[in-house]
């Protein structure tokens, strides 16, 4: 009887030590739900950011990702990458109406089968960028940190956030690229509790300098370099000698943004930016060759109520205009070149459409979530003249879904999982062949071949974390793979794995 | 709630008509006008303008003349040019004559967004 | 509140929607285009025979073609009914006959136009037949300027050669023709004071065919080989070539002792009249000069003493300006049987002989000290039996594999 009863105890107290929630757990649930996705937008507002969270949470991780396509989709982003990460993050609770957070992460390794491509940050500056026909491998290194404080006084509420990125890109092999980026981001944000809605207002701004160069060791000579714009163009005048560069630029954003205070209510954010990057020839003494300006418009507006169950639906919308002027340059002198005049020759229009909802409880230490998004993405690029045009339209679905849940005292465990599919509506291409070099014109039957395909994509992660005896500190393990088919028959797979500890 | 919406509307409205202004007058007209030494008239042209953008490397051909002039619309630009053919001429004497010539300019400036004129001094042939 | 979420979700996808509303239209307009070809002036009784004009769309490559021309006020029409508009390379070729001040002649018509506009409205396109031909005489047919790669990988500069060809119908002689390269370089322009390119080349570099008047006879068709050093180069690079059978040598007697010409007795030597170098001379490696074929009508010493000139520039640094000279000789235009420019396009800024010599350029590689110069040479396009020379390199000669190495 006696010993029935102790093992009775024993078990009941182990399914109630399941069922205690624990600190730590509930941190991590609610910095890391996937229901905190409906809000990534409204939450770069530092002054809304502040408020988000009841409770502190903080990592580092050790990370290693690895990602291989059998046929670059990209070939200005290479066909993979094998990269190393150690970062922390932390938002530390200071009080109930204060809250800090900071990051800081070193990453290293290999992009892998570049080509086309010789400046880094190739997203951000495409098309301006520089490449040769040869390309390769080059190592990656990059640094980052952040940090910023939000606070409320009475009803406002104020925050301030800055961001430094670092990165030098190489290559040890002819061509010898070098990339060297260093990025400062700006933030600050207010706030207002009125009506039973948190209004925020942000303004950001980032000052952005690169300098790239290619070099060459080979005694026999070089291959020529060329200075790109737009939809396999070059700037002739100025390649294969001309191999250095600085771009500079920066972006100005102000964004306005709404939540419910309560559990329920409409919730919106309008974000207006503006880019511009200056691209400059420093071996013809800083000679502007040309000027690529982003504006976008990006907008969120959704309905979501929290409770015993959770769930919202939104709507949302992003639109992208880049403008590409090349400069018309004029007599030299010396090697100085003036500008005597300016032509929009690219334009880039990105619209992207989208309606999507979420649904599953969330609740001190455990969460499920399952969401569905179905949207419509239509990209347009021109060069004017001669023209060229490169047009593709995607209609696409997305599901996902999320499971966190403690196993013991000790262990919790989260698993995801998602697919997609991105599938072709339409497309269009108009090139000059007869009058294109096999080189440019194999270049740009290529990104033609992989921006009108259609993609399957699916990823699954599985993470355990592990509390430590008598301690705030936890131990996790994550590991995450993912695969993706294209209709040209290639496909990519990639793996991440981290360990780490949660504090 | 009606009332921001309509607020976000006009927003994204108002900023982009305040867009980067693109420069999208991109082409020009060129006159190239061909003189040849002091006394001669040129009278009538047959021949060949090639116009190569320094810049992009594109080459632009006209075999339009009025006279001595050719006209021609162009991406605006720094061009070299190279003209050859024949021509029909009145030399100081009063005498007719039909001879072949060229003319080249290595650098010339078709920037402005209105008319742009360049003389060139033939070479015979 | 829903009913108003519902309101605001449907604006924001209306205001979405409109931005996707702007979009080509992709249905093909055809259009009649109109063709007209311009003969010279000053021809007559002109026949325009085994005439062809193809458009070529530059986006989709199709190509239209009309055969039938029909004589209009000295030019000659032809049209195409239907054509996709867009944007055409066209491309007229064909056989003309006439006369010009009554002598008969002919010439072959190869003239084309890029990027030619072809819209409804705008669909009348006009080319200019060129018939100009440089008649005959002596010409350079090949450069060899940019050296090979030894089995190791290493650059090997020793087998520049020039060929020099007959391009006329009867034999002729090549004694006191000069194989000159310019003092300017293509790839620099220089406002230089005096400015006499329209009167004379400013060379740097005079080898003369020497002679006594008939001694070089050279039959229509044939060359002479001008070897930098007429060795047989497999022995120091076994992808060279053998270049010790070569016309003529050009030999310097270096100042540096640890650079010395080699001179093969079995092959004679050219007549140095003038070279910059204390050393030896070497075609320039990067191509970026101008070379030119002369016939010289003073002796050495007259002719030295007549054209010394000094070239003088303005060069303009971050501390100011300074005034450069360069030292050069005057070449006659009139003396000039031939000129080549060399440039790499990449670099290109002028022509340093008078257009009326050669208005155009030519090159192995596009880019400086490219990798894929090594075994070309610039070649003279052949066409029917004979050396296209039209007074433009950019239409005369192509980058090739160097003859020395197709055999």
């Amino acid at each position: 009887m006696k010993y029935k009863t102790a093992l009775l105890t024993m078990v009941c107290t182990l399914c109630m030590s399941a069922t205690m929630a624990s600190p730590r757990d509930t941190a991590r649930v609610e910095h890391l739900s996937m229901w905190n996705q409906l809000s990534t937008l409204l939450l770069t507002n530092p002054a809304l950011h502040s408020a988000a969270y009841a409770q502190s949470y903080s990592e580092m991780a050790l990370t290693i990702d690895f990602q291989h396509q059998s046929e670059a989709f990209v070939e200005e982003k290479g066909k993979g990458h094998v990269l190393g990460a150690l970062a922390v993050n932390s938002y530390l609770r200071m009080n109930p109406r204060s809250a800090v957070w900071g990051s800081a992460s070193y990453t290293t390794g290999k992009q892998k089968s570049i080509c086309w491509n010789s400046t880094s940050d190739y997203e951000l500056l495409a098309p301006y960028v520089m490449a040769d026909t040869l390309g390769g491998d080059t190592h990656r290194e990059r640094y980052t940190f952040s940090g910023g404080y939000g606070t409320q006084l009475g009803r406002v509420l104020l925050g301030g956030e800055m961001a430094i990125r670092a990165e030098h890109e190489y290559r040890d092999r002819d061509p010898r690229m070098r990339g060297i980026v260093t990025e400062l981001l700006l933030r600050g944000g207010a706030g207002l509790t009125a009506w039973h809605y948190r209004w925020g207002v942000l303004a950001e701004g980032t000052i952005y300098k690169q300098t790239n160069s290619v070099d060459f060791y080979n005694e026999l000579g070089v291959i020529p370099e060329y200075h790109m714009t737009g939809l396999g163009t070059e700037y002739g005048r100025f390649a294969g000698e001309q191999r250095s560069l600085a771009y500079r630029g920066g972006s100005f954003d102000i964004a306005f943004d709404a939540v419910p205070t309560g559990n329920e209510g409409l919730y919106g954010h309008v974000s207006l930016g503006h880019n511009a990057y200056e691209r400059l020839l420093t071996s013809a003494n800083s000679l502007p060759l040309s000027r690529l300006i982003y504006n976008k418009v990006e907008t969120t507006m959704g309905w979501k109520q929290e409770g015993k169950h959770h769930w919202a639906a939104y709507a949302h919308f992003a639109f992208t205009k880049r403008s590409g002027d090349e400069n018309i340059t004029g007599k030299s002198d010396s090697q100085y070149y003036p500008v005597i005049g300016k032509l929009t020759m690219y334009k880039d229009y990105l619209m992207d459409a989208s309606i999507g909802g979420m649904y599953g409880q969330q609740g001190g230490d455990r969460s499920w979530m399952v969401s569905l998004k179905a949207g419509y993405r239509n990209h347009r690029e021109r060069y004017v003249y001669p023209e060229r045009l490169l047009d593709r339209a995607h209609a696409y679905v997305k599901v996902a879904g999320e499971w966190m849940r403690p196993m013991s005292r000790r262990l919790s465990l989260s698993l995801g999982a998602d697919a997609s599919h991105y599938a072709r509506v339409s497309d269009n291409m108009v090139m000059p062949f007869a009058n294109m070099t096999s080189k440019f014109a194999e270049m740009i039957r290529h990104k033609y071949r992989f921006v009108k395909a259609s993609y399957t994509e699916a990823h699954l992660h599985a993470r355990g974390d592990y509390h430590l005896k008598s301690s705030s500190i936890g131990l996790f393990a994550e590991v995450a793979g993912g695969m993706v088919l294209c209709s040209e028959r290639e496909q990519q797979v990639g793996l991440r794995a981290s360990v780490g500890v949660t504090f | 709630m009606k009332r921001i919406l309509m607020i976000c509307v006009a927003l994204l409205g108002m900023v982009l008509a305040s867009c980067h202004q693109d420069e999208d007058d991109l082409f020009t007209t060129a006159a190239i006008t061909l003189t040849a030494e002091e006394g001669t008239t040129v009278e009538r042209v047959q021949g060949t303008v090639q116009l190569t953008n320094l810049n992009t490397r594109q080459v632009t051909t006209t075999a339009e003349f009025d006279g001595n002039i050719a006209r021609v619309s162009l991406l605006r630009g720094v061009y070299s040019v190279l003209v050859e053919g024949s021509m029909q001429y009145k030399d100081a004497h009063g005498a007719t004559g039909v001879r072949r010539f060229r003319a080249t300019s290595d650098y010339l400036e078709f920037a402005s967004k209105s008319l742009n004129v360049a003389t060139l001094n033939i070479v015979w042939m | 509140m829903k009913k108003n979420f519902l309101m605001g979700m449907l604006m924001l996808l209306t205001v979405g929607l409109s931005f996707t509303a702007c979009s080509n239209d992709d249905s093909v307009t055809y259009t009649p285009v109109s063709l007209s070809v311009e003969m010279p002036l000053g021809i007559d009784n002109v026949v325009f025979s085994n005439s062809k004009a193809m458009f070529t769309n530059v986006q989709t490559g199709e190509v239209f073609t009309v055969n039938r021309f029909v004589e209009k006020k000295g030019s000659f029409a032809a049209s195409i009914d239907q054509v996709p508009e867009g944007t055409y390379n066209v491309a007229v070729t064909g056989e003309l006959s006439f006369t010009k001040d009554g002598v008969a002649g002919t010439a072959q018509v190869n003239q084309t136009s890029e990027n030619v506009q072809v819209k409804s409205g705008s669909a009348n396109v006009k080319l200019a037949v060129n018939t100009f031909d440089a008649k005959g005489g002596f010409v350079i047919s090949e450069i060899f300027f940019a050296g090979d790669k030894t089995p190791e990988g290493k650059q090997f500069l020793k087998d520049q050669y020039v060929v020099v060809s007959n391009n006329s119908d009867v034999t002729l002689y090549a004694d006191s023709i000069a194989f000159v390269q310019s003092a300017f370089l293509t790839s620099t322009k220089r406002e230089y004071t005096p400015d006499i390119m329209n009167k004379a080349m400013s060379v740097e570099a005079i080898y003369m065919i020497p002679g006594t008047g008939k001694s070089v006879a050279v039959q229509p068709g044939k060359s002479l080989v001008l070897a930098l050093n007429a060795m047989n180069h497999t022995e120091a690079n076994a992808n060279s070539f053998d270049l010790s059978k070569a016309d003529f040598e050009f030999y310097d007697e270096s100042t540096s002792a640890n650079n010395l010409d080699t001179d093969n007795q079995e092959v004679p030597n050219l007549d140095k009249w003038y070279c910059y170098t204390l050393s030896y001379y070497l075609l320039n490696t990067g191509g970026n000069k101008a070379y030119a074929l002369a016939r010289m009508h003073q002796n050495r010493e007259s002719y030295l003493t007549d054209n010394y000139y000094e070239a003088k520039y303005v060069l303009t640094t971050s501390k100011g300006d300074k005034e450069m000279t360069s030292k050069c000789y005057k070449l006659p235009n009139s003396w000039i049987l031939d000129a080549v420019n060399l440039c790499p396009s990449s670099v290109w800024q002028w022509n340093v002989v008078s257009s009326a010599l050669d208005a155009g350029y030519t090159y192995v590689a596009s880019a400086l000290n490219s990798t894929d110069r090594f075994g070309k040479s610039v070649i003279r396009k052949k066409e029917n039996g004979k050396w296209v020379d039209t007074n433009n390199s950019s239409n005369d000669f192509e980058a090739a594999i160097a003859s020395y190495l197709q055999k």
